[in-house]
């Protein structure tokens, strides 16, 4: 993706953000394609919630800035949210008020006319229950409210952090219908999560992030092609094959009773197969072995402590 | 226009809160507790520095209670309890994501706290007229012939609300500030502790500790005279540069 698509509707440009000691967010770029359903995918504690609360003015970058709709966030930032809506983390409800006096309050907030409040209660499925005090929702029916609030004023862009937190499957496939059809509306979804299942239904497009860095940013697609298949060997003399192979600068590592043989390697699978046998290594098996998008997820955002798990 | 939206949202979210119910029993406290007391020892209770008007007599009591003690109270609990609605579930980051500026939600809570207090003590003014009106059935003893003092008590009570506005809005800072409800409500009682030194400091006079914030109300009703106008200027001048200093640090402050 262009750093500079001025068409995108959120840029996000080199941005820092440091804390005392901690690095929450290490020179970011990104920018979302206009009506895209961008999955913001990293593990808890990557600084996806940092990211959006830096998009949304909650705090201030160290150094890079965010620009929404072309124009710079720390300069219009009023006239910028008016095109906005989010649900950040766990939804922000008033528990001693009803759902619907709290979509009121927000109303209120945003000079709107009261029928949106319905529009917004019809879209979550709340509409039943709009005149119930919100200290007796389950946590599902609170995170639907915070939808609500997030949908009202029908906003260009909307940022949801784990919109599906505290749902049950059905509420889910829900909000995940309502996600789908979003960018139908001319809406642009930026969505966070921790787990690239609960997006890959909907995302067209991904970014990955781990310890406050970018691993990834394309689509599904560009992201399957980074997916490399690599070379399992099962040989008699493991220690022997494993130094050939290094001797040659492919690198093979022992994972069990297989060796591994990473992507890229200059050789394909037929050439290592000869090279071994030549060299009176007995070969009683080779494949090449791709990883499922999950697994490639994980070891972009676990690359120390997750080792893939692969296929036998 | 801005202003007027987020002060509507505010006020909304008053309904069925502590809050909203305290502007009414705050100022009971008081006054029933004078109406008991007046009924059951009327000589002691109304022999007040030679004024003969009961009516005064009673003013200067009850509005001497909600000015050194009630007041600062209600003014810790309303404060704390108001920002702690938006404190709890992390109201902030929903919303300053919305499309105003910071500094107007600051403002509009801190002209809800200013309200709800002038209605207090509008509720206490009236609990004034009715104890003495009960009194006058009750009590035989004391005479309540005598004219109301209607402009007196009005003064009395805007002027004690006056100089209350500089420790309600060190009190508003301080409850935004600080997410722990016990930080506001501790700020609140040691203030007050002092503020009751501060006030047997405004007895004898000239001592700088008798403008202390929270002792200032009880200027209005202090034995020796006083500057008031500069009081009232004291309080409302530095009470808005507070204002304004916690308006700058809201919207400073980093939402997390």
């Amino acid at each position: 993706m262009a750093l500079h698509d001025m068409t995108a509707p959120v840029r996000i440009e080199e941005i820092w953000k440091t804390y005392e000691n901690t690095i929450a967010v290490r020179d970011l770029t990104l920018s979302v394609p206009a009506q895209s359903v961008y999955a913001f995918l990293g593990p808890n504690g990557a600084g996806k919630s940092t990211t959006i609360r830096i998009m949304l003015g909650l705090q201030r970058p160290t150094r890079g800035r965010v620009w929404l709709f072309n124009r710079p966030l720390d300069t219009d930032r009023v006239a910028l949210l008016r095109r906005v809506g989010s649900l950040v983390e766990a939804p922000s409800v008033y528990l001693h008020l009803t759902g619907r006096e709290n979509l009121e309050v927000h109303r209120r907030l945003l000079g709107l006319s009261k029928p949106s409040i319905d529009e917004a209660l019809e879209r979550v499925g709340l509409a039943s229950v709009a005149n119930r005090l919100v200290r007796n929702y389950s946590s599902g029916m609170k995170q639907r409210l915070g939808l609500a609030q997030a949908l009202l004023g029908d906003p260009e862009l909307l940022l949801l952090d784990e919109p599906t937190n505290g749902l049950d499957p059905a509420g889910i496939h829900e909000v995940r219908s309502l996600i789908r059809d979003l960018p139908k509306h001319g809406v642009t979804v930026f969505l966070s999560s921790h787990l690239l299942a609960e997006v890959e239904q909907v995302a067209t497009h991904l970014a990955i992030i781990s310890r406050g860095q970018l691993k990834f940013e394309g689509t599904q697609e560009e992201l399957q092609k980074k997916n490399k298949p690599t070379i399992v060997v099962k040989v008699d003399q493991m220690d022997r094959a494993c130094a050939l192979l290094n001797a040659m600068g492919v690198i093979a590592t022992h994972k069990g009773d297989h060796l591994m043989i990473a992507p890229d390697t200059l050789y394909a699978p037929a050439q290592i197969n000869r090279i071994l046998v030549e060299a009176g290594v007995a070969v009683s098996h080779l494949a090449n072995q791709q990883m499922r998008l999950e697994e490639l997820f994980l070891e972009l955002t676990h690359p120390a402590v997750q080792e893939p798990e692969y296929a036998q | 226009m801005t202003l007027a939206r987020v002060l509507n949202a505010e006020l909304l979210k008053m309904k069925r809160t502590i809050a909203l119910k305290m502007v009414v029993l705050a100022p009971a406290v008081v006054v029933l507790p004078i109406l008991f007391v007046g009924s059951q020892a009327p000589f002691s209770t109304f022999n007040y520095n030679g004024i003969a008007n009961k009516w005064r007599v009673l003013a200067i009591l009850t509005l001497r209670v909600w000015a050194i003690l009630m007041m600062p109270l209600y003014v810790t609990l309303e404060t704390a309890l108001i920002a702690g609605l938006d404190h709890s579930e992390n109201q902030w980051k929903s919303l300053v994501a919305r499309p105003f500026p910071r500094w107007t939600l600051y403002l509009a809570k801190l002209v809800v706290v200013v309200g709800m207090t002038a209605l207090s003590t509008t509720v206490l003014l009236c609990g004034i007229l009715i104890d003495g009106a009960v009194l006058a059935r009750v009590q035989s003893e004391v005479v309540f012939g005598s004219p109301v003092p209607w402009a007196a008590i009005l003064r009395d009570g805007a002027q004690v609300m006056g100089l209350g506005f500089l420790a309600l809005t060190i009190q508003h800072w301080v409850s935004l500030r600080w997410r722990s409800f016990s930080v506001g409500i501790g700020v609140g009682i040691v203030a007050i502790v002092v503020g009751v030194f501060a006030a047997a400091a405004q007895q004898q006079g000239g001592s700088w500790f008798e403008y202390f914030p929270w002792a200032l109300p009880m200027l209005v009703l202090a034995r020796q005279p006083h500057n008031l106008q500069a009081a009232l200027l004291i309080s409302s001048v530095i009470g808005l540069l507070v204002a304004a200093a916690g308006a700058l640090d809201f919207c400073r402050r980093e939402i997390k």
